[in-house]
Parts: C-alpha cells; sequence; structure tokens
C-alpha cells in the first residue's frame, strides 16, 4: 500500500483530536463531578435521574409534612393532657362536694374554683399553634368555643367536623386533628353541672351524677390521647422510613448521574498518557522525509 | 542507415520527455497539500521505431528504436472510491447536522439539572404538598403562585427557543438551496470546460480534480448520482431527477409551502419537490419538520393536561375569599400557559378548600398535589418520556455521525493511496528524471564530439 503524506498528517490529527477529546470529556466530569452532562449521554440513565429526582422532592415534602403534623399532634396532646389536670382537680373537688360535712361558704368557694377550671378548660379548647386552633376541625381561623355565662351557662362550638387530611406518602392519608366537638361539650357539660350542684349545696346529685360524667370524661380525654399518641407513633414510623428512603433515593441519584471519582481519574490518566503518546510519535513521523537525507 | 543527426534527435526527444516528467513531479510536489488533487503521473512510452529500408530483407537490424516521447499525463483516480465516498458523506453530513440540532436541543431543555422543567414540575408539585399541610398559611400560596408562575414560564421559554433552532435550521435549508445551486453552476462550467479541452485529445486533469472536489462538496448537501458521458461531461441526478445534464443546470428554489409555512425546497424547472434521502439538506429537514415539532407537540401535550387537570380541580374550589369557580392557569399550550392573572393578583384566591369558609380545608391542594401521581400519564413520567426520547435520538446521531466519520475517513484514507501525493515517492522521481536528463544531455555531447570527430577532423589528411 502507498502511503503518502496528507495520509500520515490526516491519520496524526484525526487520533491527536480524538485523544483531546476523550481527555477533554473526562476532565469536565471530574471538574463538574456529573457523569451525566446531557440525555444522550446516557438515556436511560436519565430517565432514571429525574425519576429520582422527582421522588426525591416528593420525599422531602412528605417529610415537611410529617414534621408540621407530628407539631400539631404534639400540640393536640399537651392540650389534652392540660385538659386532663383540669378535670382530675374537678374531679378532687367534686369528691369533697359530694361529702356533706361542707357548709355552704365552702360550697360556694367550691364553686367558684370549678367555674375557674371551666374558664381555663374553654381556653384549652380554643388552643392555638401558629395562629390555628387546635379543636376547631377545619375553621381553625376562629376559637371554636364560646362560653355564655347565662344562666343557664353553656358553650357554643363554633367549628365543625372537618378532619384535617395530611398526605404523608403516596397515597397515604391520615387525620391530624380532634376536632373539638367530639371531646369537649360533655366535659364543659360535667363542669357546669359540677358548679351549679355545688353552688346549690347538692352533694346528692354530685354522688350520683357529677363524679360518674367527670370520670367518663377523664375516660374519654384517655382515650382520645391514645388515639393521638397511635398517631403520632405511626407519624414517627413512617418519617423513619421516609428518612431511610430519602438517603436510599439520593445514593441511587448519585450513582447515576455523579461520576466515579477513582475510575474517572484512572481513565483520565491513562487518555493523557495516550494523548502524550500520539503527540510524540507525531513529532516524530512527521518530520523526517527523504529530504533530511539527500544532499 | 540512419542518419547521422538521428542520435541528436533522439537525445533531444528525451530531453524534453524528462523535462515533462520533471514538470509533472513539479506540479505534484507542489500540489501536495491541494485538496482534491490527484497525483498525476507521465506515461512514458517509446516512439515509433524505425524500419531499415530494403528491398528483400533488411541490411541491418531492425526495427531500430526511435526514443522516447510522453504520451500522456494521466491522474491516479478510482472513480468507484468517489462514488463510495460522495454515498457515505452525505449520510454523514445528514447525521452531524442532526448531532448538533439536537445538541442544541439538549442544551434548551438542559436536564438533568436543579433549573429544568423537571425540576420546576417537582417545585410546582411540591409547593401544593406544602400548601396541603398548611392550606391557611398565606405564604405557602405566595409559593404555589411562584412555584406554578416558574414553571409557566420554563415551559413558555421551552417552545419560544424550540421554536428559534427551527427557524434557524429553516434558513439553512434556504442557504443550502443557495450552495447547491452554486455548485451546479460550477459544475456546468467545469464540464464545459472539460469537453473543450478533451476534444482536441487532450487529458483535463486538473479541472477533472476540481470536479470532483465539487461533487464532493455537493455530495455533503444532498445524495447525487453521477454518470459521466463519453465527452467528458459528467451528468448529474438528485433522487432520480436531474440536477446537472451537461452544460445546463436545474436550479433549486425555496417556497415557503413547507408545514408551517417554512421552506420547501423545488426544482425550478418542473417545481417537483426535492427529495433527499441523505445530506446536510436531509439533516436539516429531519429535525425541522421530525424532531422539533414532535418535542414541541409533547410539550404542548403536557401543559395541556396540566392545565385542564388543575383547572378541572381549582374551579371547584374555595379560595380563602371563599369565592369558587376560578381556573387557575390561563392558556392551552406550552406557549401561552401562564397562571391566571387573577390568581396571580392575589394568592389568598389560590383555591385549597373544597368548602368556603374552612381555612385548613385542604381537599383540592391535596387533590392537586396528588396529581403528581393519578394524573394519567404523571406529568413528570411524560417529561422525562419526552428527554429520554430526546437523548435516544441524539445518541442515535451521534453514533451514525461518529461511524460515518470512520467510514469517511477510511475511503479518504484509500482515495489518498490511490491519488495522494507521497513526497518521498516525488523525491525519488525527481532525482529519476533529473538523472535520465542529465544522461540525455551527456547523449547530445557525445553526439556533437562525434559529429565535430566527423565533421572537422574527417579528411584533413595533408592539411
Amino acid at each position: 500500500m502507498r502511503i503518502t503524506n496528507r495520509m500520515l498528517t490526516d491519520a496524526v490529527l484525526t487520533d491527536i483530536s480524538a485523544n483531546a477529546r476523550r481527555m477533554a470529556a473526562l476532565q469536565q466530569q471530574l471538574s463538574s463531578g456529573k457523569r451525566l452532562r446531557q440525555p444522550a449521554d446516557d438515556p436511560p440513565g436519565v430517565e432514571r435521574a429525574l425519576t429520582y429526582r422527582a421522588a426525591l422532592t416528593a420525599s422531602q415534602q412528605y417529610l415537611a409534612t410529617m414534621e408540621s403534623s407530628l407539631a400539631w399532634l404534639t400540640a393536640t396532646d399537651d392540650a389534652l393532657g392540660s385538659a386532663t389536670d383540669v378535670l382530675q382537680r374537678a374531679h378532687e373537688l367534686a369528691v369533697q362536694g359530694a361529702n356533706d360535712t361542707l357548709g355552704p361558704s365552702q360550697m360556694a368557694s367550691l364553686a367558684a374554683e370549678v367555674n375557674q377550671l371551666l374558664e381555663h378548660l374553654v381556653a384549652l379548647g380554643n388552643a392555638t399553634l401558629r395562629g390555628q386552633r387546635l379543636f376547631a376541625g377545619l375553621r381553625t381561623d376562629t376559637n371554636p368555643f364560646t362560653l355564655n355565662p347565662g344562666p343557664p351557662t353553656t358553650v357554643t362550638y363554633n367549628g365543625d367536623a372537618g378532619p384535617m387530611q395530611r398526605e404523608i406518602d403516596i397515597g397515604t392519608v391520615i387525620p391530624i386533628n380532634v376536632p373539638g366537638n367530639t371531646v369537649f361539650p360533655a366535659l364543659f357539660a360535667a363542669l357546669i353541672n359540677l358548679r351549679d350542684h355545688l353552688q346549690a349545696g347538692d352533694s346528692t346529685a354530685m354522688r350520683t351524677s357529677d363524679l360518674g360524667a367527670i370520670q367518663s370524661g377523664l375516660d374519654s380525654l384517655l382515650a382520645v390521647r391514645a388515639d393521638v399518641g397511635a398517631r403520632m407513633n405511626r407519624l414517627e414510623a413512617a418519617r423513619e422510613r421516609q428518612q431511610l428512603l430519602q438517603d436510599h433515593l439520593g445514593n441511587l441519584k448519585s450513582q447515576v448521574e455523579d461520576a466515579d471519582f477513582e475510575q474517572t481519574v484512572t481513565d483520565l490518566a491513562m487518555a493523557e498518557a495516550v494523548y502524550k503518546a500520539g503527540l510524540a510519535s507525531a513529532a516524530r513521523v512527521l518530520q523526517p522525509s527523504l529530504l533530511d537525507y539527500l544532499r | 542507415m540512419t542518419s547521422a543527426f538521428f542520435g541528436l534527435e533522439l537525445a533531444l526527444r528525451a530531453l524534453q520527455t524528462q523535462q515533462v516528467a520533471l514538470d509533472v513531479t513539479n506540479h505534484n510536489v507542489a500540489n501536495a497539500n491541494t485538496p482534491g488533487f490527484s497525483r498525476q503521473s507521465a506515461v512514458l512510452a517509446t516512439t515509433t521505431p524505425y524500419t531499415l529500408p530494403g528491398f528483400n530483407r533488411a541490411p541491418g537490424a531492425g526495427q531500430l528504436g526511435t526514443g522516447v516521447w510522453a504520451a500522456a499525463i494521466e491522474r491516479a483516480r478510482d472513480g468507484f472510491l468517489d462514488i463510495q465516498y460522495r454515498a457515505e458523506v452525505s449520510t454523514q453530513r445528514q447525521a452531524e447536522v442532526a448531532r448538533d440540532a439536537l445538541e442544541e436541543v439538549q442544551v434548551v431543555l438542559h436536564e438533568p439539572s436543579d433549573t429544568g422543567i423537571s425540576a420546576l414540575l417537582g417545585s410546582f408539585f411540591g409547593a401544593w404538598q406544602a400548601l396541603a399541610s398548611d392550606p391557611s398559611d398565606s405564604a405557602t400560596r405566595d409559593v404555589v403562585v411562584q412555584q406554578a408562575s416558574a414553571l409557566a414560564a420554563g415551559f413558555n421559554r421551552a417552545t419560544q427557543q424550540l421554536s428559534t433552532i427551527q427557524q434557524r435550521l429553516n434558513d439553512e435549508v434556504a442557504l443550502t438551496a443557495t450552495e447547491i445551486n452554486s455548485l451546479t453552476g460550477q459544475l456546468t462550467a467545469l464540464n464545459r470546460q472539460i469537453v473543450q479541452v478533451e476534444s482536441i485529445g487532450q487529458r483535463a486533469n486538473d479541472l477533472r480534480d476540481q470536479r470532483d472536489l465539487l461533487l464532493d462538496r455537493l455530495a455533503e448537501l444532498v445524495p447525487i448520482a453521477t454518470v459521466e458521458n463519453s465527452n467528458g461531461s459528467v451528468d448529474v441526478t438528485l433522487g432520480g431527477h436531474a440536477l446537472v445534464t451537461g452544460t445546463t443546470a436545474d436550479t433549486l428554489t425555496t417556497t415557503p409551502t413547507g408545514p408551517g409555512g417554512l421552506w420547501e425546497v423545488r426544482f425550478a424547472s418542473d417545481s417537483v419537490v426535492v427529495s433527499a434521502t441523505s445530506g446536510r439538506l436531509k439533516g436539516l429537514l429531519d429535525v425541522r419538520d421530525g424532531n422539533i415539532p414532535s418535542y414541541r407537540a409533547s410539550l404542548d401535550t403536557l401543559a395541556n393536561t396540566l392545565i385542564t387537570a388543575v383547572n378541572g380541580l381549582h374551579t371547584a374550589g374555595y379560595g380563602l375569599d371563599g369565592v369558587t369557580g376560578r381556573p387557575f392557569f390561563a392558556g392551552t399550550d406550552a406557549a401561552t400557559i401562564a397562571v391566571d392573572p387573577t390568581i396571580s393578583a392575589d394568592p389568598r384566591r389560590v383555591a385549597a378548600a373544597d368548602a368556603p369558609n374552612q381555612a385548613s380545608n385542604n381537599a383540592v391542594a391535596l387533590a392537586l398535589a396528588q396529581l403528581r401521581h393519578t394524573m394519567s400519564p404523571p406529568p413528570e413520567s411524560a417529561y422525562s418520556a419526552l428527554i429520554t426520547g430526546l437523548g435516544t435520538d441524539a445518541r442515535g446521531s451521534q453514533a451514525l455521525a461518529e461511524n460515518q466519520a470512520l467510514l469517511v475517513q477510511h475511503i479518504e484514507r484509500r482515495r489518498q493511496v490511490v491519488s495522494g501525493v507521497s513526497l518521498d515517492e516525488e523525491t525519488v522521481n525527481l532525482l529519476r528524471y533529473q538523472r535520465a536528463y542529465e544522461a540525455a544531455a551527456r547523449l547530445i555531447t557525445a553526439n556533437d564530439e562525434m559529429l565535430d570527430k566527423l565533421i572537422n577532423e574527417t579528411g584533413i589528411v595533408g592539411r
């Protein structure tokens, strides 16, 4: 085969520029840390990368939702805990009042304390988290309970029965609130009755109905708090799982998108050696011709 | 017997012939780097030998050689390689044009990244998720409006930039047609010159090289077939339609009759639409009329289904002001999608609730956030399918361009084997012809000395 000068120079040029291109691509991978620069680099890889990215943003949002839901449930539990304290104190007062030995003035002072407890309980029913009423159902921008002094004393509910639904994972929706009308009205009624009976000195009624009503109020509070606690446990477990999923997705995304550092450095060293060898051989091949040896 | 001056004549012809061969070598060396140049060689042949006259038998040995002449100057060229080269270079240019345009599309859509439409879709649904978990907060509504505006702007920008690329490709289609006309014009001129030169028995080597170079360049633009006529002119056909016939060329015209008012390339003679199966023109048309409209259609479908789905839920919802029936997005496709001005004027109008006067009602926001998974196909998957399709197209054209480059390089190498100038070879030829020239000169000297002997020193006895 005839080898001509153009062939030599052309071949040297294409090979050296191919080597330089390979080196530049590796260098870019190293400097950007990314293996995927554009969809054509690895179309299925890019599809996976986009899927992981979407799942990651959703996962972050689920985590944020769970954090705020846990805060809401914790505040709910705190308020219900305080309500339990109120009822326990009312129970003590009812036990004292049920005792026939108290005089009317002592009864009246007990009634005054129960009235305080009632007002405190209404305040607890209107408890807020960041300005939102915990027990108003979905109408969180207005106080759910208003105390009408009467007589007869009543407490009206301005909220609704709406559950606050939160999506904590794809398709998993749980209610995070306790609508006040499921818990508080019975408690208010028990306290109002106790106060009225104390004022009337009706220790029989206290024995026969008020003690029982307060006790069942405490029981219902306990049941609601157990339910709230169960939801918090569920959220915490889900949060842990979501966190693991997020770490996992992050790893997968990195595997698809990021350059393998050791591998790339090795490849780059190799490409550099090949490039230099190409330059050196070009310097040898291109220079001499027969003319160098003829005089 | 030959004449006394026979030797001088012969030596003179030898001198002249070696001179011609030297000149051919000079020409080769001078054009070692000229694109399209084919190495030439002087075909040396013996001149007609001389038969000594005689009645019955020759009085001497016969036939007597009369020397050398340059019978022809040939160019080293393999027409079959030219045909192969032109077919492959057509496909190479087609793939390269597609590769470059798709590269640009990839830059415009910029995936995977934190700023592309896929990230914007993620942030958009994320904002609804955030609103669903805090529906009474007005700050989360602001975020929803901002992210939705960013997404809409992302769609607007992407489709606008795709349209810009399409317009640029369209301009290039017109330029390519102009370039083809310029090349065919030059080809007809060369055909005329070559026919003139060769009709008087010479070989138009350099003109043929120029013509082959023009044909190579024409083949980069459109796939061509060539037929050489007996008079030396070349006819060129494009997709079976005559393009150059001898000294006349059919010009190409562009009319705005293609899809969307884009240029369509037609033959001027009969208005037949040019059908290119490869070459730059084919690459331009493929991306202009195939890839880009398909990507834009995907974006439009995605934007349209998103607008319909979001508005369907949003119009049924209630804003913080208790008003219902408001659409969230305006527009119908990727170019027109925007957050409805009523909504963007006051983010409190974002409808998160499915009933009025419930600050924490998030039913609509939740359903909107869930569109991410409940739409069929999910918008992020639809977009990622578009990107994967783009990636596959781009990778395909890259691979084809790379393969064709290797193939063309290989054929070009084989052409160089046949037609290329080897300086070593030419140097040796130079020496060879130079030495032959010197020897021929010496022949003249020898003949001269012989004649001198005969004329000046013979018959002078007694002088």
